[in-house]
C-alpha cells in the first residue's frame, strides 16, 4: 500500500480552538486505536486504523492533545501530525527518539505544549 | 502488556505455558527480532518519512509473503517445511492474515526454549507452538524458514 501524503497547500495549524467533548472522544479513540493495534508490526495497519484516521479527522483542535499523549506515552503519532499541520519539522531525524524530540520541540514553539 | 491482556489478544495462549520475556519498546518489531536487530524496526514503508525503520533496498517494499520471503533469503534463510528443532539451524515461522498480507515473525534460535515474539510495540514473549499465536490478530503460519547457524 503506497504511503505518501497529498500533495497541496494546507492551512496553518490554529491553536487553541475548542470542541465540546473533544477531550473525551480523543482519549477513547487513542486508547481503542493503541489497544487493537499495539501488538501489530504493520505501519500501515496501525495507521489506516479507523479510530487514528478520526483523530486525524478532528484536525487543528486535536493538536494539543496528540502532542501531550506523544510526549507522555510515545506511539505512532507523526503520520497524524504531518497530516494535520502540513509540516515535518523531524525530516533530517534518523532515529525515533530524534523524530519525537523533533516534534515536541515543533509543539512547544507553536504553542501547543507548555513549556 | 499483562498477562491477560495477551491472553485476550491471543485465546490459543490461554491456559499455554508461555513467559513475557521483555518490557515494551516500540524501537524494534517481530521482523527486527527474527533477524536479531533490535536497534531498528523492520517494515516495508517508503524511505524517507519514517526514521528508525528498516528494510532492504532491493526488496520490494510490500507486505506481501513475497516481499518478506525475498528479504529473508537475503538474509540467508532457506525455506523449510519441518518447525522442529533442528541442530546447526535458527528457524522463523511467518504469519499472513486472510488477505495474504504478513502479519508477524517468530524466531526459534538453537538457544531459545520455544518460540519467541515480539509482539508489535509491546512484549517478547516465548511461547512453546506457533499455532498459540494464530487467530484473528496474525492470521496463520504460512512459512517455515531456517538459516545455517554460523559456527
Amino acid at each position: 500500500m503506497p504511503l505518501e501524503l497529498p500533495s497541496g497547500d494546507r492551512q496553518a495549524p490554529v491553536a487553541g480552538q475548542f470542541i465540546p467533548g473533544l477531550e473525551k472522544l480523543f482519549h477513547e479513540l487513542a486508547n481503542q486505536w493503541r489497544k487493537e493495534t499495539r501488538i501489530l508490526s504493520s505501519i500501515q495497519a496501525k495507521i489506516y486504523h479507523r479510530c487514528y484516521q478520526r483523530i486525524i479527522g478532528l484536525g487543528t483542535p486535536a493538536l494539543p492533545l496528540i502532542f501531550t499523549d506523544l510526549r507522555d506515552n510515545g506511539g505512532l503519532w507523526y503520520w497524524a501530525l504531518e497530516c494535520i499541520t502540513g509540516d515535518n519539522p523531524a525530516t533530517n531525524a534518523t532515529t525515533l527518539d530524534e523524530q519525537k524530540r523533533a516534534w515536541l520541540e515543533y509543539a512547544t514553539a507553536k504553542g501547543y505544549l507548555g513549556e | 502488556m499483562t498477562r491477560e491482556e495477551i491472553e485476550e489478544v491471543f485465546p490459543g495462549l490461554f491456559g499455554q505455558p508461555f513467559e513475557i520475556t521483555s518490557p515494551p519498546d516500540e524501537t524494534y518489531n517481530c521482523v527486527s527480532w527474527s533477524v536479531n536487530d533490535t536497534a531498528m524496526y523492520w517494515w516495508p514503508v517508503p524511505p524517507g518519512f519514517w526514521p528508525g525503520k528498516r528494510w532492504l533496498a532491493e526488496v520490494a517494499r510490500e507486505e506481501t509473503l513475497e516481499a518478506f520471503l525475498a528479504l529473508y533469503k537475503r538474509l540467508l534463510f532457506v525455506e523449510c517445511t519441518s518447525a522442529d528443532p533442528e541442530p546447526g539451524f535458527d528457524k522463523i515461522a511467518i504469519y499472513a492474515g486472510a488477505d495474504g498480507l504478513v502479519t508477524h515473525a517468530a524466531r526459534r534460535w538453537i538457544e531459545d526454549q520455544g518460540w519467541s515474539s515480539k509482539l508489535g510495540e509491546e512484549n517478547d514473549i516465548c511461547h512453546f507452538t506457533l499455532d498459540s499465536l494464530e487467530g484473528e490478530a496474525y492470521g496463520k503460519v504460512v512459512r517455515i524458514m531456517k538459516r545455517r547457524r554460523a559456527a
